[in-house]
């Protein structure tokens, strides 16, 4: 018989830590769309910066470097989007999807030269892992910067203008191009960041597809906050809530002592997911240039 | 007389095999307003975006203050002083006046945008310029003339001093024409050169010192506005005469019997419409006079069924008999409605699309298997209406973007007249057409009409209503402020009271 000790808090509490990666990966989604460029590299950025940020920790035992090595892995893959996107106007969806299935053949390739298994990294021990909920407040802190980025810099309103209007932009002397390559760039680094939080805070190594889609969730939550940087907290949140209470379900007994099987349990919050972009999607308004090409 | 500030010579620029521009002089002098007329794919946007560095010329030489300059990019048009405000604004909808008011030229303390010297510019700026503009206000939610006031007031900020307007009064309403035709004065006033595009030729000869008439991608002729007029200047766009715009030609009044083809009761739309009420007979038109933005996009939108409300109590469109409340744009189609939308670029065509397709996306309903394409006849009436319509395009496959604008908007007529409705909605059906072709539109709805084809004509053009309607409503803030009877018989003496009515 199982013991089921269900405490809202701590639901609240797992919610919170679990929309960390959302909300660095929805970011930098909204980097990159707000300037024009659809992402759904979001998945595969994010396990660029897992596998990076584990690798890097543990052959230097300092997760400090291992963050820094997941920036530097994550602009170098927003660079190559960017390339493929921006610069050989190859479509973004399909870009999208091709990058998510390079990285997803190319990571296992990567981890065998390094470590001789094509799985997962070494795990790493405790005091080698950063503070899940450091990187929990630097993801809220990132929103606001990433609004006065967008709205007080120059540079920023170089970025929106580039996914609204490409023609005025260009007729104002502003190179969309450049614009899009920078704001992609810095996309793949925030959303790397994500990718961290899940191998050396959240988790203790890079295991193979262990994004489980929240590139693809993230998306989500960043559309139903309107590509809006303060309200893209609340729905990551409500999306790491969900995630949560699929833990938490897990062990939920049923009133003849067994479980909901797993797998129904662990579709939760992509069934969130598809009940919000169905009622939202269409309600809130893309930036207007995005996935078109200069 | 002051010196040349600004000159073409011998400008060729090829599309393809279309030749835009052919060879083309001009010359500017400092501080005149400077008109270019011509016909609908003359070449004048091609040109004005030549001395923009929006395009490059194939061949031919540019020279600005008496230099030689070479443009790679708007960029350095604009530092030399050219801006131009386009026939389609570059305004960013989902930013602010502010924001778009600096965008690209932001000042900064720090890196950071001073939002606070930029609001005192833009403040001075309008001061200067007699306009209020809300500065924190989305530009989407501007009207048009907001919208164009702000495009100038971006020109001013960037110390443009030859500012080029490419057909900037087509969307206005007549208010705005007047006030706009009043801001191109002071800008001459204050030292600036301008080189206007426009159809109009009481606007040409309202502000211009200069006009030159541009035919095929030639420069036919450049002459001094005070030594021409309307009648000689129209000769020298069409190249034959042309019935002036308020010369009415008198539709036989043949009163054609039959129940209304359209009767409209007490319709309410969310945005503007109020309890709308109103009946077309056969063969009538009914014209709609107003000021832009008084409910006619509305409905037009609730006639045509792009938007269907049911919401209102005691609301009935009634065509033919049928009540169609309900009916989607296809039905109403397939029953002999058709539709001259008033946006050809949102709502009209899609400019990715070619000839071909878009005369068939509109007429669908009119072949008899709807789904797949029937290409050789649709083809074949493409040419049709290139040849009737003397549209001006490389081939039915040349696609909608790469016409000229008054070309797209022929198109446009085309394809709604081919199904040979029964009622036609005709929201702006002249914009931006030159008047050569406004004729042939003219005359074709005329033709129509006493063939019984019933017209609802939408216009901010008061001319256009009183040459054409047999009715007139006037609509403002969403209800039917007016009604003119006999406009037929009384014409031009409407004119006042009608313009009375609308504000
Ligand atoms: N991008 C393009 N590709 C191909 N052809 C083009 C393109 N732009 C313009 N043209 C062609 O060049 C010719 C001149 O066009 P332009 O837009 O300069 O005419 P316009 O005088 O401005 O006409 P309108 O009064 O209708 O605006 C037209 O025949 C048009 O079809
Ligand atoms: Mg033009």
């Amino acid at each position: 018989m199982n013991e089921f000790h269900f405490s809202f808090v701590d639901l609240l509490l797992s919610g919170l830590r679990l929309s960390t990666p959302l909300l660095f990966a929805a970011l930098g989604g909204l980097l990159s769309e707000r300037a024009g460029v659809a992402n759904i590299a979001l998945e595969g950025f994010l396990l660029v910066g897992a596998f990076s940020a584990a690798a890097v920790t543990y052959l230097s035992g300092n997760p400090w470097i291992g963050l820094s090595g997941a920036l530097a892995a994550g602009a170098m893959i927003g660079l190559i989007f960017a390339m493929l996107t921006v610069y050989a106007k190859a479509d973004h969806i399909v870009m999208g999807t091709a990058l998510n299935l390079f990285v997803v053949g190319a990571l296992p390739l990567f981890n065998k030269i390094f470590f001789g298994v094509t799985g997962s990294t070494p795990s790493l021990e405790l005091d080698q892992r950063l503070s899940v909920w450091f990187l929990f407040f630097v993801a809220v802190a990132l929103s606001p910067l990433i609004w006065f980025f967008l709205h007080k810099v120059p540079f920023g309103y170089h970025l929106r203008s580039s996914g609204e209007n490409i023609e005025a932009s260009k007729s104002l002397g502003i190179s969309v191009k450049r614009t899009r390559l920078i704001a992609v760039i810095l996309a793949g680094m925030v959303t790397a960041l994500g990718g961290a939080f899940l191998s050396i805070a959240h988790g203790s190594q890079f295991s193979r597809g262990m994004s489980a889609g929240r590139g693809f969730i993230a998306l989500a939550a960043l559309i139903l906050a309107g590509w809006r940087p303060i309200p893209v907290i609340l729905t990551c949140i409500l999306f790491g809530l969900a995630d949560a209470a699929q833990i938490v379900l897990q062990s939920y007994p049923l009133p003849d002592g067994s479980t909901l099987p797993v797998q129904w349990i662990q579709m939760f919050p992509y069934i969130v997911t598809l009940v919000v972009l169905v009622g939202f999607v269409g309600k809130t308004e893309p930036p207007q240039a995005i996935a078109k090409n200069d | 007389m002051s010196s040349l500030i600004l000159e073409a010579k011998g400008i060729t620029k090829r599309f393809g095999n279309v030749v835009a521009n052919d060879r083309v002089d001009l010359s500017i002098r400092e501080g005149e307003i400077h008109a270019i007329i011509g016909e609908n794919g003359a070449g004048k946007s091609t040109l004005m975006k030549i001395l923009y560095g929006m395009i490059a010329p194939d061949e031919g030489q540019l020279l600005v203050r008496g230099k030689s300059v070479h443009f790679e990019s708007p960029l350095d048009a604009l530092s030399l002083g050219i801006g131009m405000v386009h026939q389609h604004f570059m305004l960013v909808e989902r930013m602010t006046v502010l924001e778009n008011f600096i965008l690209g030229s932001e000042p900064t303390i720090n890196g950071i945008v001073d939002e606070k010297s930029a609001l005192q510019d833009l403040k001075n700026l309008m001061l200067e310029a007699h306009t209020e503009l809300p500065s924190s206000s989305l530009v989407k939610f501007l009207s048009v003339g907001q919208q164009q006031r702000l495009e100038i007031l971006k020109l001013l900020y960037r110390k443009s001093d030859i500012l080029i307007f490419d057909e900037p009064t087509g969307v206005l309403t007549p208010q705005e024409v007047d006030q706009f035709l009043k801001s191109l004065r002071d800008l001459k006033a204050r030292g600036k050169t301008i080189l206007l595009i426009t159809h109009k030729l009481n606007e040409v000869m309202a502000v211009a010192d200069q006009v030159t008439v541009m035919r095929a991608g030639k420069t036919v002729s450049s002459l001094a506005a005070s030594s021409t007029d309307v009648k000689e200047l129209a000769t020298l766009l069409v190249g034959r005469e042309v019935r002036a715009f308020d010369e009415r030609k008198v539709k036989s009044v043949k009163k054609l019997s039959g129940a209304p083809v359209l009767k409209v009761e007490s319709l309410s739309g969310v945005k503007k419409l109020k309890s709308v009420s109103f009946q077309i007979n056969p063969g009538e038109i009914l014209g709609i006079a107003g000021i832009e933005g008084n409910g006619q996009h509305e409905l037009v939108q609730m006639l045509s069924g792009v938007k269907v409300h049911s919401h209102s109590q005691g609301a009935s469109i009634q065509f033919l008999n049928m009540k169609i409340d309900q009916w989607n744009v296809e039905k109403r189609k397939a029953a002999g409605m058709a539709c001259i939308p008033e946006d050809r670029h949102h709502e009209g065509l899609i400019l990715d699309f070619n000839l071909v397709e878009n005369f068939y996306l509109g007429s669908r309903v009119h072949f008899d298997i709807p789904t797949l394409l029937p290409f050789k006849e649709v083809t074949a009436l493409v040419e049709k209406s290139i040849s009737d319509f003397e549209i001006k395009a490389k081939s039915p496959f040349s696609k909608a973007r790469e016409l000229s604008g008054g070309n797209q908007q022929k198109v446009i007529v085309a394809r709604e007249l081919f199904g040979r409705p029964k009622l036609l909605i005709a929201a702006q059906p002249t914009r931006g057409v030159d008047i050569g072709a406004i004729e042939r539109i003219h005359d074709e709805l005329l033709k129509r009409a006493e063939e019984g084809m019933a017209i609802l004509l939408i216009s901010s053009e008061l001319d256009e209503i009183l040459s054409l309607s047999d009715r007139v409503l006037v609509i403002r803030n969403g209800e039917i402020s007016a009604e003119f009877s006999d406009v037929a018989v009384q014409g031009p003496d409407l004119r006042y009271e009608i313009g009375r009515a609308m504000v």
